[in-house]
């Protein structure tokens, strides 16, 4: 709305010729008011199109594939028996995955031996065109021995060796490679995980013994050491851990098996037999102790009789003064009675004010800790008696272990909140062991004993098993490092031997130009010159020692606290070194006639003599004992007649 | 349809093994350990099981055409290590995985092991066992 105004003061006046004669009239203005409406609403419209989007079209691509149905590939399963090498043979040998048989010249050599790498050595002439024989370092290897059919094509195929090139050479001369090849036992075993081999060697494993394994090698061979096992790789490259003493025999080779002039046979020589090993092994730990001791003191004669009786605060500045003991709890006293009592012919008073800061007795409790270094040294020694008495002592000492449990044991010393508390009501010792549970500890301590025990019973075993009975036969590419043969045939000298043992070396030779294929085997012969049983005593570890520290006597669990006074008839002259407790003078109504005011004053004090800690107890204790376990060992046949 | 993915003899998938695995087994003797490898030489390849693809395993599994005679599948064990082949049970089927590709790079071991010690020594080779492949679709 709006308001418009006519000016009141703009509005004219009317006039006239002739003045008027004035008339008062009254004149009205109009006030012109104009109301109009407000602003009008408006409406803007929205333009909405609607419309049909452009159809979008996808493609679903299907394809009809026909499945491929299930398929059986053939297993062709050839049994033989196996004999004399066959009429025809051949090597198959493949060099990074390729067939290279055709090539081969020379010989083709596969060596096995117990718990060491596989080897072979084969030669061929290279296809023509570049040789690059760094190339050839680290290609996969296959030997296999096979028959022949009439078409030359193998039969029978037989693996020997599974590895990769390990030292290829060429020469230049006759052009000729010579392939040096392994089959990566170090690698593969390092590969193989642990419990495969907890499972298949057993045996024994301690880290004092025998070392921290920088990986599963090691660990594998740490606990072959303990156990008399053979651990290598089989034709194929699969770990495999073979007794050294089979009971079953895997062929028996007489003359007509055995190629002529090849059966040989050796001893031991007595400085290579052991049957006596030593060893040792050393458990050292922190045995933690405490003492608890009970303090006492009561004032000899009557309290009334003395000039001074010792304040409460005295007695627990001497009390607390002892150097490594630390009070436990308060002080239990017995005060003066105060009052008024008949005493010496007249009146004794004592205010209960006074009363209550002395003490005529008082028990108290106190404990000191300290740590002693204990060393356990155990001789280990492993003794075959049936050995020891054919050929005499033939000792061996080896190296052992040492397990130290490390322990900082200066916060427990000080700091008697530290766990353990060992801590008693009553006077006595206590003691804790310092272990780790699965790191250092007695369990831990035994393990590595056991472990220890069980080397030095293979050892024993190990240098018995040094003779050897070597054959060689038509190629038996089934001859293994896991049989046991046994052999009755004639020495090249006539006399017969009859001997059986597992074998620790196959051979395998293909002498391509010569068209010989042999394999040469060596038997561990073991055994020594004795009959009839022999004990074996199990691994295991003796019981924890006991304690041999002896009790000590009655006064190490108590303070030492007598009553000296002075100014006494007779009293010596005071001595501060030996008259440790209170220290007093008798008032001169002692009521008993012995005081004498010319006799030596003592001075008025409070000290106690703390009890020292035995040396058995404090000083480092060393515990040696020797443990004794016997071995058997196995005895194959070997013998030579005439 | 057939397809490309095969056994072979050797990990770079040139000896195909589509007629058999030869088995050497000394009589008497113990089991004989062979290791092929199955794969496609081809490229560009993908295999899945037909019943499920990409979601069924590719197996392979012990057969015998003959029950009763000859290689039995309880004298077949299957296994991609060597060592595996120790814990494997005689008879069972071995997973090849869920998808396969071809090319030599991703072929797969397979480690067998046939014990057929007891069978009888002949002329000819025990060919009624025999490693069947699930039905695949290769695409």
């Amino acid at each position: 709305m709006t308001i418009a105004a006519v000016p009141i003061s703009a509005s004219p006046i009317a006039s006239s010729a002739a003045p008027p004669a004035p008339v008062p009239v009254a004149q009205t203005w109009p006030l012109l008011v104009t109301v109009s409406a407000g602003p009008v609403a408006q409406t803007t419209p929205l333009m909405v199109t609607v419309a049909l989007p452009p159809a979008v079209v996808t493609q679903l691509l299907v394809k009809v594939v026909t499945p491929s149905p299930a398929q059986t590939i053939p297993l062709r399963v050839s049994v033989f028996t196996p004999g004399a090498s066959p009429a025809r043979w051949r090597p198959v040998v493949t060099l990074g995955g390729v067939d290279v048989s055709a090539r081969l010249v020379g010989v083709v050599e596969v060596v096995a031996t117990e718990s060491e790498a596989r080897i072979a050595s084969f030669s061929l002439l290279p296809s023509p065109g570049t040789v690059a024989p760094a190339d050839w370092v680290g290609k996969a290897v296959a030997i296999d021995f096979a028959g022949a059919d009439a078409g030359g094509n193998p039969i029978n195929v037989q693996r020997l060796f599974t590895g990769v090139v390990d030292v290829p050479e060429y020469s230049i001369n006759t052009g000729i490679a010579t392939f040096e090849c392994t089959d990566q036992r170090q690698e593969v075993l390092a590969n193989t995980p642990r419990a495969w081999f907890d499972a298949a060697i057993g045996g024994y494993y301690a880290d004092a013994v025998a070392g921290a394994p920088v990986d599963n090698l090691q660990y594998a061979e740490a606990r072959l050491a303990s156990t008399p096992q053979a651990l290598e790789l089989d034709a194929w490259g699969s770990p495999r851990v073979t007794p050294w003493h089979l009971t079953s025999v895997y062929a028996s080779l007489g003359a007509a098996d055995i190629l002529d002039g090849s059966l040989s046979a050796s001893l031991p020589s007595r400085a290579d037999l052991r049957n006596m090993v030593e060893t040792t092994f050393e458990y050292r730990f922190t045995r933690l102790r405490s003492r608890t001791i009970m303090g006492g003191w009561h004032l000899a004669g009557d309290y009334r009789a003395k000039e001074n009786l010792p304040t409460k605060a005295m007695v627990e500045q001497a009390l607390d003064g002892m150097a490594g003991w630390q009070r436990m709890g308060n002080v239990g006293y017995q005060e003066p009675p105060h009052g008024s009592q008949n005493w010496n012919g007249g009146i004794y008073y004592m205010a209960p004010e006074v009363a209550n800061q002395l003490c005529i007795s008082f028990a108290s409790r106190h404990m000191t800790r300290w740590a002693q270094t204990v060393t356990e040294r155990y001789t280990i020694r492993v003794t075959n008696a049936a050995s020891v008495a054919a050929i005499g002592p033939a000792r061996d000492t080896t190296s052992g272990g040492v397990l130290t449990v490390d322990y900082d044991s200066s916060q427990w010393l000080n700091d008697y909140s530290t766990a353990p508390a060992l801590t008693r009501l009553s006077a006595g010792d206590e003691s804790h062991d310092v272990g780790f549970a699965g790191v250092s500890d007695r369990a831990t301590a035994a393990a590595n004993i056991t472990a220890l025990v069980a080397r030095a019973q293979v050892r024993v075993q190990a240098s018995h098993r040094a003779g050897r009975a070597r054959f060689a036969v038509p190629l038996r590419a089934d001859y293994s490092l896991a049989h046991r043969f046994a052999i009755d045939a004639p020495l090249a000298d006539g006399r017969r031997l009859q001997a059986a043992g597992k074998a620790v070396e196959v051979s395998h030779l293909m002498d391509i130009d010569a068209g010989e294929a042999t394999t040469t085997v060596a038997l561990a012969i073991s055994g020594h010159a004795t009959v009839g049983l022999q004990p074996y005593d199990p691994p295991a570890a003796p019981a924890q020692p006991a304690d041999p520290t002896p009790a000590p006597a009655p006064a190490a669990y108590g303070i030492q606290a007598g009553t000296f006074s002075g100014r006494r008839v007779g009293a010596p002259a005071y001595n501060q070194d030996t008259m440790i407790g209170f220290s007093t003078n008798n008032s001169a109504d002692d009521s008993q006639g012995v005081y004498s005011p010319t006799a030596e004053l003592y001075p008025v004090q409070f000290s106690v003599g703390s009890p020292d800690i035995e040396s058995p107890a404090r000083d480092p204790l060393e515990l040696a004992s020797t443990i004794e376990f016997a071995v058997d060992v196995p005895q194959d046949p070997f013998e030579v007649t005439a | 349809m057939s397809t490309t993915f095969k056994l072979y003899a050797d990990a770079g998938l040139t000896a195909d093994l589509s007629a058999g695995v030869p088995v050497a087994q000394v009589a008497s003797g113990g089991a004989t350990d062979v290791l092929v490898y199955f794969g496609s030489a081809s490229a560009g390849k993908t295999l899945q099981a037909a019943s499920s693809p990409g979601g069924d395993p590719i197996t392979l599994t012990p057969v015998d055409a003959a029950p009763g005679s000859g290689v039995e599948t309880s004298m077949i064990k299957l296994a991609s290590t060597a060592l595996g082949l120790d814990s494997a049970t005689a008879g069972a089927p071995m997973n090849l995985g869920v998808t396969l590709t071809s090319g030599a790079g991703n072929a797969v071991p397979v480690w067998v092991r046939v014990a057929a010690g007891a069978l009888t020594p002949s002329g000819t080779a025990y060919a009624d066992g025999g490693l069947e492949l699930n039905a695949v679709i290769e695409t």
